[in-house]
C-alpha cells in the first residue's frame, strides 16, 4: 500500500511530511550538496505547494520509508523552469495539465530482504502510475543524474530521455526523461513483480479517523494472503 | 557545445535504444553514436549481476586479440583499480585516472601493458542496474585527448541505455539467494544511511535513536550480509538490491 497524500490529507500525514522534509534535507542538501532552501530543519522548494501530491511508503508504525513528490507541470516545474536545456526541442511543450513532474525521491529502508525490496520498489512505481492514470495524467517527467539513468530505464521499463545530458554547475549532469502513463505499462510492471492488488491508497473523505500507522496495520492484515506469490 | 549533427545522432540513439530489435543493430547504432562523439570503439563488461560479483570478461565488443587471456593469465583483476572505482563512482573515468589511484607496481604494469595492447585511452562508464547489477562500457579514444564534461556525460548516457538494451538480449544470471536472516526495518534504514556515508552519530540523530543503538543495527546488518566494513556493507546492500539509489 502506497499512501497518496494530497493537500487535503496533509493534516493526517503531518508527522510523515515533516519527516520527509527532514530526510530531504539530509539527502539533497547535506549528502549531495545542492543549494536548496532550508527551513525548520527540512528542505523545501516552491513545488511544495497545495498542488503537490506526495507518495509515501510507510512501515507498520507509520515511519516514512520512501517518498516522492509529483506536481502538475503547468505553472512551474524544476525541469521546465529551472532546467529547460534538458529537453531537446523546447521544454515549453511539456507545460500541459496532463503532465506531472516527479522530484525529490527518497528511499530509506524499503525492504529487509532481497525479494521484498524489489517488490516494494515496484509497488511504489505502480502506485504512482495508478494515481496518475486516475487523474488523467498521460506523462510523468523529471530529471535524473546520468549515473542513474540505466537504473531508471530498467525500473520504469518505458522511460525515455527527453534530451542530452546537461552538466550541473556544481558538477555531475542530469538527463530529462518522460514515462508514458498507460494501462499497458501498469500491467507489465504488476505482472513482472507479482503485484495483484491496487498499490495506490488515498484516504477517502469521511473515512473513519485512523492514523497512518493504523491504516498500515489494517491493510497488512487485510491483504496478507494476496502477497504470497502464485 | 556539441554540434547539431552529433547532437541529433546521439539523441536518436537515446530515444530508440530500448526499441532496437536485434543485438547486431544495437551494436551498430551504438558504435555510430559514440563515433560521432569521437570515440573509436566500445567493449561491454559485466562486473556484478543479481548479487553476484562476476569476473570482468567482455560480453560485447572486441578488445585487442589475446588481451583477455593475457589479463586473466596474470590475474590482473587484483591490481585493476578500475574495478573498485567502477563500484564507487557514479561518473565515468579514464584508465589514466584509475591508474593514478594504484600505488602497487602491479597496477602500473597492468595499465602500462593495457596502453600498449589497446593503443588507446579508455573512458570507463559505470552502469548501474535495478537489481544491484553493475556493468561498465569501455569507450576507446586517442591517448592524450581531454574530454569536456559535456562529452563525458553524453558518453555516459549513451553507454547507460546501450547497457540496458543490450542486457535485454542476454540470458539472465541466476538470481541471488535470499538472506538467511532478513534485516529488520531499523537495520534496513541504518544501511541506507550508511550508503550515504553517515556515521553512527548522524544516523542516530536522523532516526531519533542513540548512537549506540545505531551502531548495534549497523553491526547486526554487517553480520547478516556477511561483510566486515561499512563500505562493504554499502556495496553488498546495493548489489543485493536492498538499497535503491534515490533516483528521481
Amino acid at each position: 500500500m502506497i499512501h497518496v497524500v494530497t493537500h487535503a490529507l496533509r493534516g493526517v500525514y503531518a508527522d510523515q511530511i515533516a519527516a520527509m522534509h527532514r530526510m530531504r534535507r539530509e539527502v539533497f542538501i547535506v549528502a549531495r550538496g545542492w543549494q536548496l532552501e532550508e527551513r525548520d530543519g527540512g528542505e523545501y522548494d516552491r513545488g511544495d505547494d497545495e498542488q503537490a501530491i506526495y507518495f509515501m511508503m510507510l512501515d507498520e508504525h507509520g515511519g516514512l520509508q520512501v517518498s516522492v513528490r509529483v506536481r502538475p507541470v503547468l505553472d512551474w516545474s524544476i525541469l521546465v523552469d529551472e532546467m529547460p536545456r534538458c529537453v531537446e526541442g523546447g521544454a515549453e511543450t511539456l507545460r500541459r495539465p496532463d503532465v506531472w513532474e516527479m522530484a525529490r525521491h527518497l528511499a530509506s529502508g524499503q525492504g529487509r530482504s532481497v525479494g521484498e525490496a524489489r517488490r516494494r520498489a515496484a509497488e511504489f512505481r505502480v502506485a504512482m502510475l495508478e494515481a496518475a492514470r486516475a487523474r488523467g495524467v498521460t506523462r510523468i517527467v523529471g530529471s535524473v543524474d546520468v549515473g542513474l539513468l540505466a537504473h531508471g530505464a530498467r525500473a520504469w521499463l518505458d522511460l525515455k530521455p527527453l534530451g542530452l545530458p546537461v552538466v550541473y554547475p556544481e558538477g555531475g549532469a542530469a538527463v530529462g526523461y518522460e514515462i508514458p502513463v498507460t494501462d499497458d505499462l501498469i500491467t507489465r510492471l504488476k505482472r513482472a513483480h507479482g503485484l495483484v492488488e491496487p498499490s495506490a491508497f488515498e484516504l477517502a473523505r469521511g473515512a473513519p479517523d485512523m492514523t497512518p500507522a493504523q491504516m498500515e496495520r489494517a491493510h497488512r492484515r487485510a491483504v496478507a494472503p494476496s502477497r504470497v506469490p502464485a | 557545445m556539441l554540434d547539431e549533427t552529433t547532437r541529433a545522432t546521439v539523441f536518436r540513439f537515446l530515444q530508440d535504444a530500448q526499441g532496437i530489435e536485434s543485438l547486431e543493430d544495437l551494436n551498430t547504432r551504438f558504435i555510430e553514436a559514440v563515433k560521432a562523439l569521437g570515440f573509436s570503439g566500445a567493449v561491454y563488461i559485466r562486473l556484478s549481476a543479481d548479487g553476484r560479483v562476476l569476473p570482468p570478461r567482455p560480453v560485447f565488443g572486441d578488445p585487442p586479440e589475446g588481451w583477455v587471456d593475457h589479463y586473466f593469465a596474470h590475474n590482473y583483476a587484483r591490481f585493476d583499480t578500475a574495478i573498485p572505482l567502477s563500484f564507487q563512482s557514479r561518473e565515468p573515468f579514464t584508465w589514466s585516472e584509475a591508474a593514478a589511484r594504484g600505488m602497487e607496481r602491479g597496477t602500473q604494469t597492468l595499465f602500462g601493458e593495457a596502453y600498449e595492447w589497446w593503443r588507446s585511452e579508455v573512458l570507463i562508464c559505470p552502469v548501474r542496474g535495478i537489481n544491484g547489477g553493475l556493468s561498465i562500457v569501455d569507450l576507446t579514444m586517442d591517448r592524450g585527448r581531454r574530454l569536456r564534461d559535456e562529452e563525458r556525460s553524453t558518453a555516459h548516457a549513451l553507454a547507460s541505455l546501450y547497457a540496458v538494451a543490450g542486457e535485454g538480449f542476454l540470458e539472465r544470471p541466476e538470481p541471488a539467494a535470499e538472506l538467511p536472516k532478513p534485516l529488520t526495518w531499523r537495520e534496513a534504514e541504518c544501511v541506507y544511511w550508511v550508503c550515504l556515508g553517515k556515521s553512527d552519530d548522524e544516523i542516530g540523530r536522523i532516526l531519533s535513536i542513540s548512537k549506540k543503538t545505531a551502531n548495534h543495527h549497523v553491526e547486526s546488518a554487517k553480520t547478516k550480509l556477511g561483510v566486515a566494513s561499512r563500505a562493504s556493507l554499502a556495496w553488498r546492500a546495493f548489489a543485493l538490491g536492498l538499497v535503491q539509489p534515490p533516483v528521481f
